[in-house]
């Protein structure tokens, strides 16, 4: 199964992206999220699909609702934002492997493709440049 | 947004037809259309494909040939005056006259509507930073859009309809225009019928898709499912595989396929499982299956339609000879 970022369902954009931000340090443990308004009218996206990544994210036990105040990061979000970002990682890099195994490149050649990723994105070695990802 | 009555229709039409010449070809033809209460509905087509003949139908402007249409609970052609009250309308330009200036505009807007609120017009033209004093002529066309959204939400409509409202407008006036409709979703869950080429933002927005082509509607379905059940199979054959596959094969849920060089990409709508066993079958060396964006659905429907259709004349023809 192949999956290009930009075609996953859009509430699974949201999630991951939101995950991202947390896993980052965006937001923290005990800070609020955007509220669905927000992030609804800011990305163009309906309500019921932002419910619904905020949904997802709450059954993780990364976000928690705090009646009459919104959405907060829990204090475990962060470290739970982590592994599930460590996941998508995993399944965009096994899409990358998939399309080398698939040109009959060589196991080298996929692991200097990789290097040559990392490189093109750090300015100093070691130290990623952030980049943002829009849904 | 789910409302209390959830199973009802905000707009619901029936068979609604219109030609446009006595025995001319329909320009909508048979329309069944369901917008549920408190959804966003995006109403996706080519140009010419109906899109704004059936908004004129519901809005009252145009009176159908034959079938019907309900507003609310309300026929547009028996009881346009209650109609109106419960819709506002974007239409894809405004209709004013350019010497007007935007307070008379206002003004003749809020004459026609029992349930005006002035105030709330007063602050929405505020925000969107209209000078009332301006002349409509003057208006570029990303105020003049956000002024005719406003008007059209002057009277507080439980039913909103937009036809092609972001057509030609810059990013910045677009991004505006939407988080204003997206608001207006949140704040008060209205009903948002709209009909838009810019299929992108129709797939975040809509939480239903209606699809009309030659004024039928082709396809109408819950986004979600939609694009949950619609998959693109690459499958890589060999040369006896690819003349099989050209020639008899046809997976039931197929929408489209096409050939190129030795490989077969196929566009198929639910039992994607059963499709991908079927190509597994003919012998095929590789098998991707890819999600797709509401942008390649609308495409491959829309070809595998009038792919259809050829092989239908193909039929008639050698019926006739």
């Amino acid at each position: 199964m192949t999956t290009n970022p930009s075609n996953l369902p859009v509430f699974q954009q949201v999630a991951d992206q939101l995950r991202q931000k947390i896993a980052a340090g965006i937001f923290r443990p005990g800070e609020a999220v955007p509220s669905i308004r927000t992030q609804a009218t800011a990305l163009h996206i309906n309500p019921n699909t932002i419910k619904r990544a905020y949904d997802e994210l709450q059954m993780e036990g990364i976000l928690e609702h705090r009646p009459g105040l919104g959405l907060f990061v829990t204090a475990a979000g962060a470290v739970k934002a982590n592994t599930q970002t460590a996941q998508v990682l995993l399944a965009t890099f096994a899409n990358g492997v998939r399309i080398g195994i698939a040109a009959r490149l060589s196991k080298a050649e996929i692991d200097s493709a990789y290097a040559k990723a990392w490189e093109s994105l750090t300015d100093t070695p070691g130290r990623a440049i952030h980049q943002e990802i829009t849904p | 947004m789910s409302s209390d009555s959830a199973g009802e229709f905000a707009i619901e039409t029936l068979g609604l037809t219109k030609r446009f010449k006595r025995h001319g070809a329909a320009v909508v033809d048979g329309l069944d259309l369901r917008v549920p209460r408190g959804s966003v509905y995006g109403f996706i087509g080519l140009n010419g494909a109906g899109k704004s003949t059936t908004i004129r139908m519901l809005m009252g402007l145009l009176r159908p040939t034959s079938g019907g249409c309900q507003l609310g609970s309300v026929d547009p052609h028996r009881e346009p005056v209650l109609a109106r009250r419960g819709v506002g309308y974007v239409p894809d330009r405004i209709t004013a006259y350019a010497w007007m200036r935007v307070s008379k505009l206002v003004g003749f807007c809020a004459a026609m509507q029992p349930r005006w609120d002035s105030a709330a017009v007063g602050q929405m033209l505020q925000r969107a930073r209209i000078d009332p004093a301006q002349r409509v002529g003057k208006l570029s066309k990303g105020t003049a859009a956000k002024l005719s959204l406003i008007l059209a939400l002057g009277h507080d409509p439980e039913i909103l309809i937009l036809d092609e409202p972001t057509d030609g407008l810059d990013p910045i006036a677009r991004d505006e225009f939407l988080e204003h409709v997206i608001g207006s979703v949140c704040d008060r869950g209205r009903t948002v019928m709209m009909s838009s080429h810019s299929l992108a933002d129709v797939q975040k927005m809509a939480d239903v898709i209606g699809l009309i082509h030659e004024g039928k509607m082709l396809l109408q379905a819950r986004t979600e499912e939609l694009l949950a059940g619609t998959k693109r199979i690459r499958a890589v054959l060999d040369d006896v595989s690819l003349s099989t596959a050209a020639s008899a094969a046809r997976p039931s849920a197929l929408v489209w396929s096409r050939i190129e060089g030795r490989q077969w990409t196929l566009t198929v709508r639910g039992s994607t499982g059963e499709s991908v066993e079927q190509v597994r079958a003919l012998g095929a060396k590789s098998i991707e299956v890819q999600d797709m964006t509401l942008d390649d659905i609308f495409r491959d429907v829309v070809r595998g339609h009038a792919a259809g259709h050829l092989e239908t004349h193909r039929r008639e023809a050698i019926a006739c000879s």
